[in-house]
């Protein structure tokens, strides 16, 4: 029985390895939100966000009673957009929670709508449709103020992908202004009525300033971050994962060499166990496109202290090397600076010294072309509409710098591409719309043009599908637009992802160069 | 609480360590250097993983890097002790306490023989409940016990708004954030609650309602923030009163009631519930808290300059009076004429919301009384870290209250303070367990540093930082060593932006100037925080490429 599933989420706290020890990520949120505080909880992508926040929802609904755990992700509910809308899901979600702690039996009247227990989400949020956009915001301080103040207890909000909901289901980054607001309200009776965490990959102020929103900086919640296992906690791990396992992979029981190569994140251990299996030659290629995205992330001052510790110099202790520590990227020994794990070094020796380096930087490479040739495509057109017809065709927003990164970001799996195909379809779709019309867009670029359906088309099977948009008439099946980006009908699997996310930039990238065309020939449309 | 007694260490010495009950790990003194004790192990005997050690509650005694140039001088650290994973030893760190050390070469490695003192060292598990205990908190509105050194500027606003002839002015109270501009609004609102004032003869009682310009910010249509301005914040309240009593609603329910039937909100409805009041005898005064998200609304479509102007003609009317509170943006709103509110603003009195008195930091700081105690020096070391502003007050005292409990401290020293602030800017790695964590940049943002802002001041931050980079008593320094400093990294020819860049600063308060006009940063811990991160003077000068003249 293969123990590496990476998929898996973790629910129970006693299989949180790594994270579950007194002074641990699991302890360290717990003591913050008996403290009061808002958190965020930081970490690489499958570095174990979501299972921390669904063993700190059970061991908060277990043995703190003082609180009512409500975990969200939005990204899970795509057809969840607009903030009157987030609202509504919070309180369904709040009052499930509620009712599945068997908090509540009776109903109660919010607004003259009637909210009665249920264990199902979607019974309240369908009732919640009747109430007008402008009153939902109220209610929802209702729901908390009146359930906290009788229960006598505090809703912790556990919002996962919480970059999701700032980027794509919020109208705007304020509406998170209400979850603070209350947040911040003086406890009432030493209790307070609210308090959240939000976990991402991105800290709160890269955020704030990538969506175009430096007022979201003052958030004023401690960061806790998922650092890579220690040696201990990682024997434990790989005990449990592999204790079902043939007695006849004798190598894969040999944790020491998967700790080294791995660094201690999980993660990575799965994967290079998954490869032990087949072959005991492993190299960085298992984990490239893992190493592409945090790397790719990375600014001039962080890569120039990676590549200074690569050359052996010394390196001062800074909130830098802190960060890249508590990211997992580098690890601090006897006062010195080390890369964490060896196939990570090697990774980055290739990369820095651009030499025998596989397909993973071509793609990168590729990727960063087409996504440069995009945004200058958009920023042409521009400047043609609005001098010939005195209005733009893509509206610039606060969160173009945030759209182009979730561009730029290498695509491994269904999440980055949902991701992605969120991203495309908001530049596309969504900004050229004014006043829920496609009138920025000439007659033939709309969903009447077949690239314009296919990436409307990608962002309903890659993931996120319902709109607050005109839909279309047209429709492309699922096969159909695998074999226009692979060639063949299967599921793509993680090889495929890299190369459907460039076929797409590829699309729209071409789709760009007709539209400017057409807009340099004609003088109106 | 278990506890460890290293009494002194020599060569030959057996130490033992008591992890927790029933698991106990012994070891003998190996060699002495200068700068570190090894242990030899005996764990095989007990049978314990020894990497087992990096997931015991800590011994959390930081090493203090004597090469330190930041450390004033006279001021060696004492004795301190750490446990760290050797793969098969104990390694365990001491600083060579100052009288031993100056006997040693400390290019050489001499095996020291002799004692040397080391404190007593506890391992030390603080429970969920201790860490609940320490009182400090930078986050949200502060009890009430927490709340000092703005019972002044509370008084005089009391005095403001209960004047039948000031209160038709309006209060403009701006400062950075997190300076206790919403705290302020909290205490007024509660202390000036029901106060009886007189208009005409007849007595009025005072309502105050708080609105928050952020909040209202997050609804993208006008109707929205009418509800959450009108309904949420004055209406549900007025009901609330009026069912305890506090207040009778009579001649006013009926609009009230015609307002939250129809459910939709606009200024006029506003307008109307506010000169309603009076015919109950209710005088109402409104406080904007984060105003400077009118420019939002204002962008949005939301709000325009005629909300300012009737709002305005309200107070006059001696109907309803303001505080507006906000960034030091209000300021520069009030001189941006895209936005047209110029002419609003003359009838305002402003209020810089800063630091607090030396008495109300040192209350602030002395409030664990009993659990903790700060000398005299580390007091005054909080107080120029500070600034004293209570939020930083506040951060590093809430960190010294984590490292006291991790370390079994009751006496906090100047030493203690500096250990910690080393954590807080990364100059020293924080253990793994501790709940002292690298101060993010969020915490300064906004409030020290404003990403919007232009390349020279971020330059000039990290110039001042950087000639201050040896002093651990911050130097004021002189335009001229500025000049100099620029004019060796081929910046010539901008000594206006510099100064300029210097009067921004200085108008912000994140910049002081000394009595012979020399300039300071003034929260130390930031200044510290930024070294960490802009040390690379010629890095941080590269970004004016170009704006040589």
């Amino acid at each position: 029985m293969n123990g590496f599933r990476t998929s898996d989420i973790v629910t129970d706290p006693k299989l949180l390895f790594g994270r579950n020890k007194e002074g641990q990520a699991l302890n360290k949120l717990i003591i913050n939100l008996l403290r009061g505080a808002n958190l965020q909880l930081c970490g690489e992508r499958r570095y174990g966000k979501t299972s921390t926040l669904k063993c700190l929802e059970k061991s908060l609904s277990q043995n703190y009673n003082q609180y009512i755990p409500v975990f969200l992700n939005f990204k899970n509910h795509p057809s969840i957009k607009g903030s009157a809308n987030i609202f509504r899901f919070i309180i369904s979600k709040c009052i499930q929670s509620l009712s599945i702690h068997k908090m509540i039996d009776d109903s109660e009247i919010f607004h003259n709508i009637e909210l009665f227990p249920s264990t199902c989400w979607e019974d309240i949020y369908d009732r919640l449709s009747i109430l007008k956009d402008n009153r939902v915001n109220s209610v929802f301080s209702e729901v908390v103020d009146f359930y906290s103040s009788h229960l006598g207890k505090t809703f912790i909000l556990l919002i996962d992908e919480y970059e999701y909901l700032f980027k794509y289901s919020f109208d705007n980054p304020q509406a998170f202004f209400q979850i603070r607001s209350i947040s911040e309200l003086p406890p009432l009776i030493d209790k307070k009525q609210l308090q959240f965490v939000v976990a991402g990959s991105e800290t709160w102020e890269k955020l704030g300033s990538n969506i175009g929103s430096p007022e979201l900086n003052t958030l004023g919640a401690q960061i806790i971050f998922l650092p890579p296992l220690n040696r201990v906690d990682f024997d434990e791990m790989w005990d449990y994962l592999t204790k079902d396992m043939d007695t006849g992979i004798y190598e894969i029981k040999k944790s020491q060499s998967v700790y080294d190569l791995s660094g201690g994140i999980p993660f990575y251990s799965k994967l290079i166990g998954n490869e032990l299996l087949n072959s005991s030659d492993i190299d960085y290629t298992v984990l490239l496109p893992h190493f592409e995205v945090g790397t790719n992330k990375f600014n001039e001052q962080e890569l120039g202290l990676l590549k200074s510790i690569l050359i052996g110099n010394s390196i001062e202790s800074s909130s830098i090397s802190q960060l890249l520590i508590n990211r997992g990227y580098i690890k601090s020994k006897d006062g010195t600076f080390l890369i964490n794990g060896s196939l990570y070094k090697k990774y980055l020796e290739d990369k820095f010294s651009n030499s025998q380096f596989v397909s993973g930087l071509q793609h990168s490479e590729t990727i960063k072309e087409l996504v440069s040739k995009i945004v200058n495509k958009i920023m042409v057109i521009n400047k043609t509409a609005k001098s010939k017809v005195k209005k733009e065709v893509f509206i610039p927003t606060v969160d173009d710098q945030s759209l182009t990164i979730d561009l730029l970001t290498l695509c491994v799996d269904e999440e980055d591409m949902s991701r992605l195909t969120s991203a495309l379809y908001k530049i596309l779709i969504e900004k050229t719309i004014h006043r829920k019309k496609f009138d920025l867009l000439p007659t033939g670029f709309k969903l009447d043009h077949p690239s314009a359906l296919i990436i409307d088309q990608a962002r309903h099977h890659f993931g996120a599908h319902l709109t607050t948009v005109p839909t279309f008439n047209s429709k492309l099946s699922k096969e159909d637009l695998l074999i226009e980006m692979t060639g063949s009908v299967n599921e793509p699997e993680k090889n495929d992802f890299i190369v459907i996310q460039i076929r797409l930039l590829e699309i729209f990238n071409n789709y760009l160069n007709d539209l400017n065309k057409f807009i340099r020939a004609n003088a109106s449309w | 609480m278990e506890e460890l007694f290293i009494k002194s260490l020599k060569v030959g010495d057996s130490i033992q360590l008591v992890i927790k009950p029933g698991i106990e790990v012994t070891g003998n003194i190996k060699k002495l250097t200068n700068s570190y004790v090894i242990v030899s192990s005996l764990l095989q005997e007990n049978n314990i993983k020894l990497e087992s050690i990096l997931s015991w509650r800590k011994l959390n005694f930081n090493k203090v890097d004597q090469k330190d140039e930041e450390r004033p001088s006279g001021k060696e650290p004492k004795s301190r002790i750490k446990l760290v994973n050797n793969e098969s030893d104990i390694e365990v760190e001491t600083v060579v306490p100052p009288k031993i050390k100056e006997s040693i070469d400390l290019d050489s490695k001499i095996h020291l023989d002799e004692n040397i003192a080391v404190n007593k060292a506890k391992i030390i598990s603080p429970s969920e409940k201790d860490y609940e205990s320490v009182p400090w908190t930078e986050i949200g509105i502060p009890q009430e016990s927490l709340f000092k050194g703005r019972v002044e500027i509370i008084d005089r606003l009391k005095k403001h708004y209960t004047s039948s002839i000031s209160r038709k002015q309006t209060y403009i109270l701006y400062g950075l954030t997190r300076t206790g501009k919403s705290t302020i609004i909290e205490y007024l609102s509660k202390d000036i609650e029901g106060q009886q004032i007189r208009i005409d003869g007849i007595p009025f009682k005072i309502s105050p309602f708080i609105w928050n310009f952020g909040q209202a910010a997050s609804h993208s249509k006008a109707e929205g923030m009418w509800t959450y301005l009108v309904e949420d914040c004055i209406i549900k309240k007025l009901y609330s009163l009026n069912a305890k009593k506090t207040i009778a609603l009579d001649k006013t329910l009926d609009v009230i009631q015609k307002a939250t039937t129809s459910g939709k909100y606009r200024f006029a409805t506003f307008k109307r519930v506010i000169s309603e009041l009076k015919l109950d005898n209710i005088y109402p005064i409104i406080f904007i808290d984060e105003f400077t998200f009118f420019r939002t609304l204002h962008k949005g479509a939301q709000l325009d300059a005629s909300f300012l102007s009737v709002i305005r003609e309200l107070s006059m009317k001696g109907l309803v009076s303001f505080l507006f509170a906000g960034t030091y943006d209000i300021k520069d709103m009030i001189s941006d004429p895209e936005i047209g509110i110029t002419g609003q603003f003359a009838n305002t009195i402003d209020y810089e919301v800063s630091q607090i008195s030396v008495e109300s930091a040192k209350d602030l700081i002395n409030v664990w009384d009993g659990k903790l105690k700060f000398s005299e020096d580390a007091l005054n070391y909080i107080l120029q870290l500070s600034n004293r502003i209570p939020y930083f007050i506040q951060i590093l005292c809430k960190n010294l209250g984590f490292y006291s409990l991790e370390n079994g401290i009751e006496n906090i020293e100047f030493d203690d303070v500096e250990i910690v602030v080393r954590l807080l800017i990364g100059q020293d790695e924080p253990p793994i367990t501790s709940m002292i964590n690298t101060l993010a940049e969020g915490v300064f943002l906004n409030n020290q540093h404003d990403p919007t802002e232009s390349n020279e001041i971020n330059a000039l931050i990290s110039t001042l930082s950087f000639l201050n980079k040896n002093n651990s008593k911050p130097e004021g320094m002189k335009i001229t060593d500025i000049f100099e400093l620029w004019d060796i990294n081929k910046l010539t020819g901008i000594n206006v932006l510099i100064s300029q860049g210097l009067q921004r600063l200085k108008t912000k308060g994140i910049v002081k100037v000394g009595r012979e006009n020399e300039y300071f940063i003034a929260v130390d811990l930031f200044r510290r925080w930024w070294f960490r991160r802009h040390n690379d003077i010629k890095l941080e000068l590269n970004f004016l490429e170009g704006y040589t003249s």
